[in-house]
């Protein structure tokens, strides 16, 4: 009996072991191939790694660009019910303070796939991936961030949305700076949520490599805010300025106005986006004559000291009449670059040969891009001498019938100063892999030489004698010594040149004996005075006192000494005082005396950390404007206080025995 | 003399709960595995976000320590006095200055 029984059940488990083995050898055998096809299809994804992008960093390694991961949310509207809607609508409303209206709106289409909120930075989108619903689902996207904004924008350009680097070193160094995505294989559930991960079919990304710049962050700053201000100051429908080192070709600060903020590139047109220092040129006018001086004295073609006749400022030349600003009868080399005389370089320049001229020209980058590692540099216009009409050299000679850029101006005012040798402008000083590793070093390229040292330290004094003597008056500086040359000339609009648009620029540098820095400040169209001297030298002035204030240290050895000592110690008796600061007054600081607690002191003539502990101690707010010494105070003093006053005060700068203040 | 079958079907009962104990080890295995990975995989995003906030962070300390932020603070708030020329520096040797002490003493005491 226990023996059929046992067979009962020996039988059954060898039936039901037939039937599972007949099942599997079903599955894995037979159809083996079919289904795995369609697990494999179901079940598992391709999933692509994205790769980090590179950081950017100025010179002294501060960090201008870096990364962040954004999490984008999703609707399935063929997966998501209309109870699931509402409620995500709901959740979605009270976390970015929008109507649920807003949401069901977006969920309402007949699109398959809606993008309910985009780029939600981590900290906030952690809480709403937890909503598990189907059709629900989210994305991460990698977000640029561009640390101060609209600094700097076209030297670094910006990211669009496919990942893709557009202008500036992001469109140039893409490929380097996006590295290589990576993928791996995923498993998926019904809901297509990640059920684990393939390990040995991960292929890792190659994270983009690390480009550190030339470019000075402070110096960035002070010349954009510089310019924006003469900009405004002006009236000028647009401005571009360039600093650069002359010995090496590195740019330290380019900056147009109007910019754009990379992080948010999609609110602004093409022509603020647009790097007008590389892609838009214009006729340089005066600043173009040092040039033509620069390969005469080269060529030994004239003396400094020789006079020329200068027609009392009306000059016809084969049937062309050039006039000049200021009428002269007569100057020497010297005060014809001074003056910025039209006439004293167009009869100068008849001196040189037309094909030398030209080669010279050619020498200093004109009519060729400076292959600066930027996108859209044009290569301006200089045509060849068997294309000039017989007035061609004369209108080349003081800066018209040809076009430059700015970027092309400065590199070749560069090479007129730094002992005559031209570089290519450089933007990169090295880049470097994710981990560390050097991948390229970038060097100043030297070009050519175009004019010879003597020259060169010809051109220095001569351009120090313009801002001395000269057109550039308002870029002369007591701090250090300054040289340059303004430039003002009209815009050719529709088919002629027009007497209401000026290009006004001015190129400066310093110190005169060892120029560290260069610099062009280029106004489009200003409408309160059109000269270069006028409206682009007092902007150069500002820049130049704000790098230096800003890098004592570095310019120690140029700055003044006289000045210097003054500037830190006046004497009791001493009648120094700033020529160009005539306005700042002269006050003995007094120190603030608190008589009462409840009644307001004295605060005019003190210094403003003495007022703010004052106010402090008495309980009361305070709002400054400007800085120095207390000029004036909202809340008369000795009047009785009551605790919820807020207290206004003015201060400007002024010059006091014993110390300079700010 | 008959042979009992309990033995044979203890033996295949006991085979049966082995492979079964062993696939169902197996099969805690594999989703111990499978929840290791995408532990890991939390990880290594909690590791990339952590990783970008001190890149953010670094960004923003530089931005705080930058001499033009606080000069323009230390001018304009605080009324401070930029000094172009570098300090006086006055340096003493703390032990001369006690030897002479000790000797003026000596001297006039």
């Amino acid at each position: 009996m226990n023996n059929s029984r046992a067979l009962i059940v020996i039988a059954s488990l060898i039936i039901f072991f037939i039937a599972l083995v007949t099942k599997l050898v079903n599955i894995q055998i037979l159809h083996a191939e079919e289904y795995s096809y369609d697990a494999h299809r179901q079940q598992t994804g391709v999933e692509k790694i994205q790769a980090d992008r590179g950081l950017i960093y100025d010179r002294n390694n501060v960090l201008l660009v870096y990364n962040r991961s954004d999490i984008s949310f999703y609707a399935d509207l063929r997966m998501l019910k209309q109870k699931d809607k509402n409620e995500i609508a709901k959740i979605f409303a009270k976390k970015f303070n929008k109507n649920t209206s807003y949401y069901l709106n977006l969920m309402k289409g007949t699109k398959k796939t809606v993008n309910i909120e985009k780029k939600v930075p981590v900290e906030i989108a952690s809480a709403l991936k937890k909503i598990k619903r189907s059709g629900f689902f989210y994305k991460e996207e990698p977000t640029r961030v561009y640390h101060y904004d609209n600094l700097a924008s076209h030297v670094l350009g910006y990211v669009n949305n496919e990942n893709q680097g557009v202008m500036g070193v992001s469109e140039y160094f893409d490929e380097e700076l996006n590295g290589e995505d990576g993928s791996r294989l995923i498993q998926k559930n019904a809901l297509g949520g990640m059920v684990t991960v393939e390990e040995e079919d991960i292929n890792s990304a190659v994270p983009g490599d690390d480009f550190y710049l030339t470019i000075d962050k402070g110096y960035q700053f002070i010349l954009e805010d510089e310019l924006k201000k003469g900009a405004e100051e002006y009236g000028a429908v647009s401005g571009t300025g360039i600093i650069m080192n002359p010995n090496t070709g590195e740019v330290l600060a380019l900056a147009n106005i109007d910019d754009f903020n990379p992080n948010e590139y999609w609110k602004y047109n093409d022509f603020q986006r647009r790097n007008r220092a590389l892609t838009d040129t214009y006729e340089p006018g005066s600043t173009f004559k040092s040039f033509t001086i620069a390969s005469l004295i080269d060529q030994k073609l004239c003396r400094l000291d020789e006079k020329l006749y200068l027609e009392n400022g009306k000059y016809k030349y084969q049937n062309v009449n050039i006039r000049d600003t200021h009428p002269f009868n007569s100057l020497n080399v010297v005060e014809i670059i001074e003056q910025s005389s039209n006439i004293g370089v167009s009869k100068l320049v008849q001196r040189i040969d037309d094909e030398k001229y030209f080669k010279y020209l050619r020498g200093f980058g004109f009519g060729n891009s400076t292959s600066l590692t930027l996108p859209g540099e044009t290569a301006g216009r200089l045509r060849k001498p068997t294309e000039w009409s017989k007035v061609s050299k004369v209108y080349l000679s003081f800066g018209y019938e040809i076009s430059v850029t700015p970027l092309q101006m400065l590199a070749g005012y560069c090479a007129l100063i730094n002992g005559g040798i031209l570089y290519e402008p450089q933007l990169v000083q090295r880049q470097v892999s994710a981990n560390g590793n050097l991948v390229y070093e970038f060097s100043p390229k030297e070009i050519r030489r175009v004019i010879s040292t003597e020259t060169s330290d010809i051109m220095r004094d001569l351009l120090r004698g313009v801002v001395k003597n000269g057109t550039g008056k308002k870029a002369f500086s007591e701090l250090i010594s300054v040289g340059g040359k303004t430039g003002t000339s009209q815009k050719f609009v529709d088919g002629s040149y027009s007497k209401q648009h000026y290009n006004s620029s001015f190129v400066g540098f310093f110190p005169v004996e060892n120029p560290q820095v260069i610099c062009l400040i280029l106004l489009n169209s200003p409408d309160q005075g059109k000269y270069g001297g006028l409206v682009a030298a007092p902007i150069f002035k500002n820049i130049t006192e704000r790098i230096i204030q800003s890098d004592v240290e570095k310019y120690q050895e140029y700055i003044n000494p006289d000045l210097m000592k003054n500037l830190k110690f006046a004497e009791n008796n001493s009648e120094y005082q700033f020529q160009n600061k005539s306005s700042i007054k002269q006050v003995s600081v007094k120190e603030v005396k608190i008589s009462s607690k409840y009644k307001m002191p004295d605060l005019v003539n003190c210094q403003i950390k003495d007022a703010i502990y004052a106010l402090t101690k008495l309980g009361i707010k305070y709002k400054i404007k400007g800085s120095g010494i207390i000029t004036s105070q909202s809340i008369i003093p000795g009047k009785k206080l009551t605790g919820n006053e807020i207290c206004f005060l003015e201060c400007s700068e002024v010059y006091i025995k014993g110390a300079s203040f700010y | 003399m008959k042979k009992s079958s309990k033995p044979l079907i203890f033996l295949l009962l006991t085979l049966l709960l082995i492979v079964t104990a062993f696939a169902l080890v197996s099969v805690g295995i594999k989703l111990k595995y499978e929840q290791l990975i995408l532990q890991k995989d939390k990880a290594e995003k909690t590791y990339k976000v952590e990783d970008q906030k001190k890149i953010k962070l670094t960004a923003e300390y530089q931005t705080v320590i930058a001499e033009e932020r606080i000069v323009t603070i230390a001018k304009s708030e605080l009324g401070l006095i930029r000094n172009i020329e570098s300090p006086f520096i006055i340096k003493y040797d703390n032990d001369k200055i006690e030897r002479l002490n000790e000797t003026l003493k000596a001297k006039y005491e």
